[in-house]
């Protein structure tokens, strides 16, 4: 019986305002694995996702949902919750040495279905200085949508520039 | 490309039952008889579009014994996790002692319904408890996006090989299972 983590592809981008990962659903996996590491920015925001449907187009309806446990190093742990918002905030980006980075694993169950919703759970590591420490988080998120969709979109708020930043997409086989 | 997931068993649900093991030897629900054996020291079970046949039922799990391939019914799961609600507190809780391990409730239509990962350890291990992490994710009957995130463990030093799932009330009306070693 076959089966494995297998590779579809990887994305990257330096000096950008979003990285786009296209045509990486598809009808030959339910299940995805995504790796988000190296983002570098000189801009202390949010960071944030959606997907693209088929025709290309990013998802900017109000209707994602989210709960994370935010984890910190240096504080009480925190909730997020949202419904009906317009992106997944999966972090804080909140500090920029040439070492810091982020380390975020995704799984995402059912994108390309047209007949279901997509299910994300996360799970990510985020530094906020020496100060501070570090942030761990722990989500679950949903786009509320029964459409077919091919990729995602990583961008920080208020299009502030994204130095580096790589992306590897993975199909659950 | 090759990777390190080795699918052994899966299972979809193609009628209505009240319940059904992946794995499990030669009780398990798919044609495939895989017990969880020595070949993997961990496995990992993902799971999509669970719906119930009642509104608000709950699809629970068991450990099989690898003794006899049946469902290990003692009073022996102990459970901790967090629900992650996006409308509400989240609520952290656990329970020690109990025939099953609990999750949330589901609902019978579109998109009430439930997918996640299992990861387990120790299955094979005659010498050690059967421990669990889960990420389960959904939409409830209310409907609402909510999870789950904890880990739960059956108290019995005893070789384990397959998860049952079990609805509380009624049938697990659908649902999609595939179990994975993880290659050592």
């Amino acid at each position: 019986m076959a089966g494995s983590l297998e590779f579809i592809k990887s994305g990257s981008a330096t000096s950008v305002t979003s990285l786009s990962i296209t045509d990486c659903f598809s009808a030959d996996y339910d299940v995805y694995k995504i790796i988000i590491k190296d983002l570098h920015s000189a801009n202390q925001v949010n960071f944030n996702m959606r997907f693209i449907d088929s025709s290309g187009s990013i998802i900017t309806a109000t209707n994602y949902d989210i709960a994370q446990l935010i984890m910190y190093s240096h504080a009480s742990f925190g909730e997020k919750r949202q419904v009906n918002v317009s992106e997944i905030e999966l972090g804080y980006y909140d500090c920029d040495t040439s070492a810091s980075g982020i380390g975020v694993v995704l799984y995402i169950f059912n994108p390309f279905s047209s007949s279901s919703y997509s299910f994300i759970t996360e799970q990510g590591s985020y530094f906020e200085g020496i100060a501070n420490g570090m942030d761990g988080s722990k989500s679950i998120a949903a786009l509320k949508q029964t459409a077919s969709m091919t990729g995602l979109n990583f961008f920080l708020d208020s299009s502030a520039s994204i130095s580096s930043l790589k992306v590897d997409c993975y199909g659950v086989k | 490309m090759a990777g390190n997931l080795i699918l052994v068993d899966e299972f979809t649900v193609s009628s209505p039952a009240s319940s059904f093991i992946i794995g499990g030897g030669s009780a398990g629900s798919s044609s495939f008889n895989y017990s969880m054996d020595s070949t993997h020291n961990v496995y990992m079970l993902n799971y999509q579009n669970v719906f119930m046949s009642s509104d608000g039922a709950k699809a629970r799990m068991r450990f099989t014994k690898t003794s006899d391939n049946s469902a290990d019914t003692s009073s022996n799961y102990d459970r901790a996790s967090v629900q992650m609600y996006t409308n509400q507190a989240f609520f952290s809780g656990g329970s020690t002692n109990q025939t099953f391990i609990e999750t949330l409730s589901l609902g019978t239509t579109n998109p009430e319904s439930s997918l996640g990962t299992v990861y387990c350890f120790n299955f094979v291990n005659a010498s050690e408890y059967s421990f669990i992490t889960r990420e389960l994710i959904q939409t409830t009957q209310t409907p609402e996006t909510a999870g789950v995130m904890g880990g739960a463990v059956l108290t019995v030093a005893q070789a384990t090989n397959g998860i049952q799932f079990f609805a509380d009330t009624g049938n697990i009306a659908s649902g999609s299972f595939a179990l994975y070693g993880i290659a050592k």
